[in-house]
């Protein structure tokens, strides 16, 4: 585990060293990222030097961090001990509700909710460069939340897709500090997974729908749907938006979640809204948005999904 | 040109995301939007765009069996073209489920006077095999909810 560690400074240092030429965001962003990935890969790392030292007969305490693993996947843990006493268990144990039941092959919906939640998270992920959506804002309120909060507050501009088109629009001063006052509230592991925010005048689909925003990197939102006369309040859409870059970032709670709250792909019982029913992700990006707005009403509409998220996603 | 390299590196370019909000219309607006609404059985589903299409379109026909509102020809076949397929979903837009299974579809007209799907995944409902319970954005509404609504109760 030492020499682990000792490579992951060596790529650290190499990761700054390609960064010649960046600003200092961009560099602390590389390096959180390389970080937050040996960070994540750990487990399996850990789990394939457990793998060589049982088969070079190397006994050592490691398998001991095993098992929450060993005691979740008991289907898998019999198949590995019946071929050798390697124990080549990869998978996250947070996931062990998904993933047991693909394997013991109950439900074939099983199957499509894991897809479904992996299209989620894969969905979250997706990043576009911000200058090709928009500009940043030189409102004295955007630079004040970039420098607290590291989010990049972008004025939109015109552009469109295949699927989606949005007309440019400036964040206002009133509007950066509702903003602002909002990421105040927000717990830093929740609001950290946000990067970037885009004001856009409107946002159209081709089927001639108007979304209120949309996630992704940066997240995209309708200064139609908040405004006056809008059909949902700036912290709402927000908070909802973030929970995406939030899932991005922390696929397993999204993964626990879905096994917990959408077994079968089917909602357990209903989301807080209808639109929180349309799957897993969105269910979860409502629920928050609600907790956030409201705690008590949704801990009065389920208390579990509620212990869920203060446990989870608001720490 | 160091810069830019790591930029195109760091970000996964994809278009546009296909990962919106849509607001979601009260039930009875819905229902009174919809010109018509009809429960429809999946008949058959093929991808139709080219093989190497960054996002695939996927060819819908459904046979309607009842209708609940609106003038529509029930023995004519319904064609949607909605974007994604089966290995590749596009999330926030109606998703029809596997042939054989069935749906409640709100419809308005478009331009053209064909028939589109309402409000996106609002607009398409999938039934529960065998109970016939409404799923998706209907999961807290009924088949019994809708009609009654149409008679103004």
């Amino acid at each position: 585990m030492k020499k682990l560690r000792h490579l992951s400074v060596i790529l650290l240092l190499v990761s700054s060293l390609f960064m010649t030429g960046c600003d200092a965001t961009q560099i602390l962003d590389v390096i959180s990222k390389v970080a937050q990935g040996v960070q994540q890969a750990m487990p399996a790392i850990q789990n394939v030097v457990n793998t060589f030292s049982n088969i070079f007969g190397n006994n050592n305490n490691n398998n001991n961090n095993n098992t929450a693993a060993n005691n979740t996947n008991t289907q898998q843990t019999a198949d590995t001990s019946t071929n050798s006493q390697a124990n080549v268990t990869t998978i996250d144990p947070n996931a062990e509700d998904v993933t047991s039941n693909n394997n013991t092959g109950q439900n074939n919906n099983n199957g499509q909710q894991a897809a479904t939640v992996e299209e989620i998270i894969s969905g979250a992920q997706i990043a576009v460069p911000y200058s090709q959506v928009g500009t940043e804002s030189n409102l004295a309120e955007a630079a004040a939340i970039k420098t607290k909060y590291g989010i990049t507050v972008l004025d939109g501009k015109n552009w469109q897709d295949q699927w989606n088109s949005a007309t440019a629009a400036q964040w206002t001063s009133q509007q950066a500090a509702q903003f602002a006052a909002i990421m105040e509230k927000l717990p830093g592991n929740f609001r950290n997974c946000t990067r970037g925010f885009t004001m856009q005048s409107t946002i159209r689909d081709n089927d001639g729908n108007e979304p209120s925003g949309l996630g992704g990197d940066p997240i995209m939102i309708s200064n139609k749907a908040i405004g006056a006369g809008g059909w949902i309040t700036m912290e709402e859409l927000v908070v909802h938006e973030m929970t995406h870059q939030f899932q991005a970032k922390n696929a397993d709670v999204l993964r626990q979640w879905a096994a917990k709250f959408w077994p079968n792909n089917q909602p357990v019982r209903s989301s807080i809204t209808d639109y929180g029913n349309t799957d897993s992700g969105e269910d979860m990006a409502e629920c928050v948005a609600a907790y956030f707005k409201d705690p008590e009403k949704m801990r009065q509409h389920d208390p579990e999904r509620y212990e869920f998220i203060r446990q989870n996603i608001w720490k | 040109m160091t810069r830019s390299s790591i930029f195109i590196l760091m970000i996964l370019f994809l278009g546009m995301p296909a990962f919106a909000m849509i607001r979601t219309l009260p039930f009875p607006e819905l229902v009174q939007k919809a010109e018509a609404i009809v429960i429809a059985s999946v008949d058959t589903q093929q991808v139709v765009s080219p093989a190497d299409a960054k996002i695939p379109e996927t060819s819908t026909i459904v046979k309607i069996e009842k209708i609940l509102k609106g003038a529509i020809e029930a023995d004519k076949p319904l064609q949607f073209n909605t974007p994604g397929s089966k290995d590749h979903v596009v999330r926030d837009r109606p998703r029809f489920p596997i042939p054989g299974e069935r749906v409640v579809l709100f419809l308005v007209k478009n331009e053209e006077g064909s028939w589109r799907i309402l409000n996106g995944p609002q607009g398409l409902w999938p039934l529960e095999t065998g109970s016939d319970k409404t799923l998706g954005m209907g999961f807290n509404y009924s088949i019994e909810q809708v009609e009654k609504e149409l008679a103004g109760k």
